[in-house]
């Protein structure tokens, strides 16, 4: 696990220095403030990050199980679309400001649910007539498909797209952060751009760029983790 | 069973029915697709009659509506033109020059892309124009469209009918004309379709932020994040009810090209002399 998770880090090194010399050479060229914006980005990430993750671990683990249950899932997946992130945190932060941080969860959770859940319900009719066909026939059934074949299955094919559903919820993040007051670097992005500061506006953006890229591949060294087919990818 | 063609079996809607035909069938078949169309047509029509009627809460989203549905139909063209255009050229030019036009472009689906329109638009201040803005957009729809198309158009090559025609010597100009360009059109289409609900997305989140459409032009995002701010719930519902039918719709619509068109692509694929 570790030496795949060091590969998939290591392969987005190149990526992530070159964001953050973009992001360098950007702050430089607007004003002589460069490293205080690169140092601002960079402090409020965590903030994001501590509101991205969650989100995206709850979301995936729980489409990925309501996907392949159905029923709800299917629900699920299918109004999936009318509900970006940012439409959700609108809704919440209008009607039910009471708890925003459970909110703000909810608001980017729900969207990587809703894709999850539509891929694992695809992985799970794929495999019907294949290898949940053969695992009835020497008598599996119940809890144990669910939990041995039919869930690995349907997590898989969930974290195959975590790819886009990190660059969502990091987009998302952004109205959740403005929308409810919270710090971050998706806060810090907003204000630089309405006060027209491109240096910080830009960090604040690299930054971002940053940790999708870094989200991406730990969850696609997760995914090789749980599906060996995916390590080769 | 059927004839041969110029028989009776002519009456038979298998061989009435010509490829456009039965890809629209397949569209229509699929029910989120149909659903989808329907809801287009409806928001269209409700949005002009709304510019007609106007007054209200309901009028005010249907008029911001139109701000809205405009800009992504502008935006979402421009995406795709600017996708297909990119898939074609790295498809034309060879492996290599592919590989180096297709990398940048899937690194770049994997970005939080649709932060670049709220960046440029709080970088050209509350004057800006409308046209930059469509410009960032469509920017920001091209590069999966151009993924896409290309995925489209690599399938389309391996196809065997084309190396068939290529070993009866039929030249390229023939062949691209008479076998690639009809069977690719659909296909293609289907992934520009992609490009709508994206410009749709990014401007509806740059104008929630305030930073999307300029000053004085109301789209269904600015009347959102408004509300929002204002913790109005009655004004919030109408302009976000709107935008989640219309990106349902949309989406419902692309699921549903994307099926039926792959489908109409291997039945047509006989190519044509």
């Amino acid at each position: 696990m570790l030496r795949l998770v060091l590969r998939r880090v290591l392969a987005v090194v190149p990526a992530l220095l070159g964001l953050a010399l973009a992001a360098a050479v950007v702050a430089a060229l607007a004003g002589p403030g460069w490293v205080e914006a690169l140092g601002a980005a960079l402090a409020a990430l965590p903030a994001t990050l501590a509101l991205v993750l969650p989100a995206l671990a709850l979301g995936t683990v729980l489409g990925a199980l309501l996907g392949v249950m159905g029923g709800a899932g299917a629900v699920l997946g299918g109004v999936g679309p009318a509900m970006p992130g940012f439409l959700l945190a609108a809704v919440f932060a209008a009607t039910l400001a009471k708890a925003p941080v459970l909110l703000g969860l909810a608001a980017l959770a729900l969207p990587a649910a809703a894709q999850a859940a539509t891929l694992a319900g695809r992985a799970r009719a794929g495999a019907e007539d294949t290898v949940l066909l053969a695992a009835r026939g020497r008598g599996m059934d119940g809890s144990a498909l669910l939990w041995r074949l039919v869930l690995p299955l349907g997590l898989s094919a969930a974290m195959g797209g975590l790819r886009s559903a990190v660059a969502g919820t990091v987009t998302a993040a952004v109205a959740v952060e403005s929308l409810f007051g919270r710090t971050g670097a998706g806060q810090l992005f907003v204000e630089a751009a309405r006060a027209g500061d491109t240096g910080m506006a830009f960090a604040a953006l690299a930054g971002m760029c940053g940790l999708t890229v870094l989200l991406s591949a730990l969850g696609g060294a997760l995914h090789g983790f749980i599906d060996p087919r995916a390590r080769m990818a | 069973m059927h004839g041969p063609a110029g028989t009776e079996s002519r009456t038979d809607p298998h061989w009435r029915d010509g490829p456009w035909q039965k890809a629209g069938q397949r569209l229509t078949a699929h029910r989120p697709a149909a659903a989808g169309l329907t809801v287009l047509a409806a928001l269209m029509l409700a949005v002009a009659a709304g510019l007609v009627a106007g007054g209200g809460p309901v009028g005010a989203a249907l008029a911001a509506g139109h701000q809205s549905l405009s800009f992504t139909l502008l935006a979402g063209l421009g995406g795709a033109a600017l996708g297909l255009l990119w898939a074609a050229a790295a498809v034309a030019l060879g492996e290599r020059a592919e590989r180096a036009m297709m990398a940048p472009a899937a690194a770049l689906t994997g970005l939080p892309l649709a932060l670049a329109l709220p960046l440029v638009g709080g970088l050209l201040g509350p004057q800006r124009g409308l046209a930059p803005m469509v410009m960032v957009a469509a920017l920001i729809a091209a590069p999966a469209v151009a993924v896409i198309a290309r995925d489209e158009l690599r399938a389309l090559l391996r196809r065997e009918f084309l190396s068939a025609a290529q070993a009866a010597g039929i030249p390229n100009g023939r062949r691209l004309r008479r076998h690639i360009l009809p069977n690719a059109v659909l296909p293609l289409a289907a992934a520009a379709w992609t490009a709508l609900p994206r410009a749709l997305m990014a401007e509806s989140l740059a104008s929630l932020l305030g930073l999307g459409l300029p000053a004085g032009v109301t789209g269904w995002g600015t009347a959102i994040g408004a509300a929002a701010r204002a913790g109005d719930a009655v004004a919030l519902a109408g302009p976000a009810l709107l935008l989640a039918l219309t990106l349902w719709a949309l989406h419902g619509v692309g699921d549903g090209m994307r099926l039926a068109f792959a489908t109409a692509f291997s039945t047509t694929a006989g190519g044509r002399r």
